[in-house]
């Protein structure tokens, strides 16, 4: 039975762990020269992994349209969705997707018009 | 080696390109899902639904949503999965693991401090509630009336979403003497109009009025687990134990459970 379990989660690329509860999610905006846009889902200080899935969505000031990237769904620690060569002034929003043990999936937004330099 | 060749193939095209218009990617999308309100592009959708993780059934509506298990976002051997966990559970009050699945949280804790010791700036653990409080948006629920009241803490570091430098959770751990390791964790969703999802199967406890779930798991080599979570109408609470005596089931659980309810106290 704990086998036919450790292969049913083959189908979450082999995530056969308890999740732990200190996930954290981000934006930044115009980082380094202005040219990195990003948004990232974690587990920081644990690196424990969970399925995640992050969305970055970046519109130049001013602008109406925009541009987003996205990290596939994913069993990982760190789900990173982001770019590095658009010197556009943006606005960054993510969107955070990720699960906890299975029975708590969340939901959350992020916004940034600046590099929230003090985490990584 | 195919498949992950497509999964580089796929990581490559998501990060480089702009994201398709879910809309267009699949008719039977409901108006309020998240997928509606989101660019998801179709060849994500098909990549996480092969997994058991049908993301077009995911909520686009803000706060709690407890729903059934045929239709949360988990499908196929993913369900079938939650589904058998759930029947263990309720026979024999514990889920049973492989070796190193359940999270040993003194060992992780001190694994994960060495990894991150090599990168100083990133090792945010605090010493205490006042220490992490100016780097918090939310004050942390009181644990005055609960066993935790007076005892030191372990530490405490940030969790939830960064907003103008703060954060909107954090986590708290304790050694509790003839109890064990206990860590509370906490993370503030209504503001940004987060959602959060609970399988509606797996609600078999109650916290001051919110639908709770709680879990046990042990694992071959006898790490136990004890978790317990629960949703207000703003936030998101947790709380875990590793329990010294891993055979008292029943006691750990209702030990978690009036600790939970005395919380706020």
């Amino acid at each position: 039975m704990q086998t036919s379990r450790c292969a049913t989660a083959l189908l979450a690329l082999g995530w056969c762990a308890e999740a732990s509860a200190a996930v954290k999610w981000l934006s930044r905006a115009n980082c380094v020269g202005g040219a990195i846009n990003e948004s990232v889902t974690y587990d920081r200080p644990q690196l424990k992994s969970h399925f995640m899935y992050t969305e970055s969505h970046h519109v130049g000031f001013g602008a109406v349209g925009g541009h987003a990237v996205a990290a596939p769904w994913n069993v990982t620690w760190r789900s990173y969705a982001g770019d590095v060569a658009d010197s556009t002034r943006n606005t960054v929003r993510g969107l955070h997707v990720f699960g906890d043990d299975l029975r708590f999936l969340s939901t959350q937004y992020t916004t940034a018009t600046n590099c929230n330099l003090g985490e990584w | 080696m195919s498949n992950h060749l497509n999964k580089c193939v796929s990581l490559a095209l998501c990060m480089t390109c702009c994201l398709i218009p879910a809309a267009h990617a699949t008719e039977s999308v409901p108006s309020d899902s998240l997928v509606a309100k989101s660019g998801i592009p179709a060849s994500e959708l098909e990549r996480a639904r092969a997994e058991g993780f049908d993301m077009s059934r995911m909520q686009g509506s803000p706060g709690l949503h407890i729903v059934s298990l045929d239709k949360s976002p988990f499908v196929g051997a993913m369900a079938g999965q939650i589904k058998q966990e759930i029947a263990e559970h309720s026979a024999n009050g514990v889920v049973a693991a492989p070796a190193s699945e359940v999270l040993d949280m003194r060992n992780a804790r001190r694994l994960a401090k060495g990894h991150v010791d090599r990168f100083t700036m990133f090792d945010k653990a605090y010493a205490s509630v006042a220490d992490i409080r100016p780097h918090l948006r939310y004050e942390p629920i009181s644990v005055s009336g609960t066993i935790l009241d007076g005892l030191p803490l372990v530490e405490a570091t940030a969790a939830g979403g960064l907003k103008d430098g703060r954060w909107s959770g954090l986590s708290r751990s304790w050694d509790v003497a003839g109890l064990g390791f206990v860590q509370l964790s906490e993370s503030e969703y209504r503001e940004s109009g987060g959602s959060i999802t609970m399988v509606k199967e797996w609600v078999n406890a109650e916290v001051n009025g919110h639908a709770a779930t709680i879990k046990t798991s042990r694992d071959d080599e006898g790490v136990t687990r004890v978790a317990l979570g629960w949703v207000t109408d703003s936030t998101v609470f947790r709380l875990d134990l590793q329990p010294v005596d891993g055979d008292a089931l029943k006691g750990n659980q209702e030990a978690l459970l009036a600790m939970a309810r005395a919380l706020g106290s």
